[in-house]
């Protein structure tokens, strides 16, 4: 009887992670993620690109947490006086992180791989000192259960985080500045 | 045989929790996926057994926790995750870096901490003096901006009216040579040079609390043409006030033009200069 258990026990070992569901923590590919703004003024646009980014996110059924940090410093537009401006702007020194914490509700995990299937953010993002609710539409890219590329797009209101806006030449960026998240997870 | 029939079903639990991780919880996955690069997953024990487990080590007194020895594993990773400063807790289920909150099934509660903690920590003494650098800088740099468009009109101007002064002086072949521009191009070519000294000096002098490395880009364009600049409005200075020594000598008209081709010429790179930050 033992040795029928021990049988049955080894099948099962063997059939259930080729049915394993995509639960569990994936963790940030930094190497592969990106998170990058833009902010636009009168007469330019500026891009600064995150490639060291720290992140995860918790599956359960059909909910999704995701935490993402990004460090203040890390981001380059390929232009260091610039950069160095925007880390004036956006006190630096005083706040050195954005955090992007949410949760996506009602995920439609997909039982077959790879699949793309489309979701809503639900979280609120820490920058400056200051956290404000947001709502993100976001692509999720399964490539298999251990693997997913999610992409999300959405503006902030630089007033809203209480960041005072550069000017040039006496005008100012636009209050809109916009966030591509490029992120890559894996367990 | 009874007695095996009975505990058959408990044990093919418990041998698929043992066996089958990917069947395992969502609470007991995050802590296969912190297992350090390389290492033998551990067993993921269901939470009787770590209940049990816990029950059984209450019995036994636990060693100090300064004779280094480890904490039973059940469950937990033996190291922090990377991100993770503070050392993690000697038993706990999870680790702390990775806590799916139960709680935001029911309600979107951002109660949970996927990364670690990340404790407010006091400000550095460094850190307080950068951020304070970077408040005098700011303001600094938009006085320098503010001063450095003014100067920009007064130079425009003031090439303007050099402009007329030499036509007046030398254009044609009877110039009218009323000097009725000499006074308005002097006062206005000193304003330019106070005005363009004092916007260097506030560039030059503004704190600089962040790297800044030098790269091919529009910082470095900026820095060039004004450094040309520079280099015309001293020489303006000297041309100018010989072009003035020079009347009623016949080389006052040469002199004259090279003091307007520089002038125009610290114009142009004074310009480029403003309007590199535009691209």
């Amino acid at each position: 009887m033992k040795v029928s258990l021990a049988v049955i026990a080894a099948l099962f070992s063997l059939v259930l992670p080729l049915s394993a569901s995509a639960d569990g923590v994936f963790k940030l590919d930094p190497a592969k993620s990106t998170l990058s703004y833009k902010v636009v003024h009168k007469f330019h646009e500026s891009v600064g690109v995150n490639k060291k980014l720290q992140g995860a996110a918790a599956l359960k059924g059909t909910e999704a947490q995701v935490q993402i940090r990004a460090q203040v410093a890390d981001f380059d537009s390929g232009n260091a006086n610039r950069d160095a401006h925007m880390k004036e702007t956006v006190e630096e020194a005083k706040f050195p992180d954005v955090t992007l914490k949410g949760v996506i509700k009602g995920l439609a995990v997909p039982s077959s791989f790879p699949a793309k299937v489309k979701a809503e953010l639900d979280g609120q993002l820490t920058f400056h000192g200051v956290t404000n609710p947001i709502k993100a539409p976001v692509t999720l890219d399964f490539t298999s259960a251990n693997a997913v590329h999610a992409t999300s797009e959405f503006d902030v209101s630089l007033d809203g985080y209480k960041v005072e806006r550069p000017s040039l030449m006496f005008v100012k960026i636009d209050d809109a500045c916009h966030i591509t998240a490029d992120l890559q997870f894996a367990k | 045989m009874n007695r095996l029939r009975l505990q058959g079903p408990v044990a093919l639990l418990l041998a698929l929790a043992l066996a089958a991780p990917g069947a395992a919880s969502a609470e007991a996955n995050p802590v296969r996926q912190l297992q350090p690069d390389g290492a033998a997953p551990e067993l993921q024990v269901l939470p009787g057994l770590v209940d049990a487990k816990k029950k059984k080590k209450k019995k036994k007194p636990a060693p100090p926790p300064d004779e280094g020895t480890p904490a039973p594993d059940l469950g937990s990773t033996p190291e922090a995750p990377e991100t993770t400063p503070t050392p993690a807790p000697e038993t706990t289920d999870v680790p702390p870096a990775a806590k799916p909150s139960p709680a935001s099934s029911a309600g979107g509660d951002m109660n949970f901490d996927l990364l670690g903690e990340t404790k407010p920590r006091e400000r550095t003494a460094a850190e307080l003096a950068i951020a304070q650098q970077a408040e005098v800088r700011r303001t600094t740099l938009t006085i320098h901006q503010t001063a450095g468009l003014a100067t920009l009109g007064l130079l425009a101007a003031t090439v303007l009216v050099g402009q007329f002064n030499y036509m007046d002086k030398f254009a044609g072949s009877a110039p009218s040579n009323s000097g009725k521009w000499e006074t308005t191009h002097s006062v206005l070519a000193f304003a330019t040079l106070g005005g363009f000294a004092a916007t260097g000096m506030l560039g030059l002098f503004a704190p600089v609390p962040y790297d800044k490395p030098v790269k091919a880009d529009t910082t470095l364009a900026h820095k060039l043409c004004m450094g040309a600049a520079t280099l015309g409005m001293m020489s303006e200075l000297g041309l100018g006030v010989y072009t003035a020594s020079r009347e009623g000598y016949g080389n006052q008209k040469s002199v004259a033009q090279a003091h307007q081709v520089i002038g125009f010429s610290t114009l142009v790179f004074m310009s480029a200069g403003a309007s590199a930050f535009l691209f």
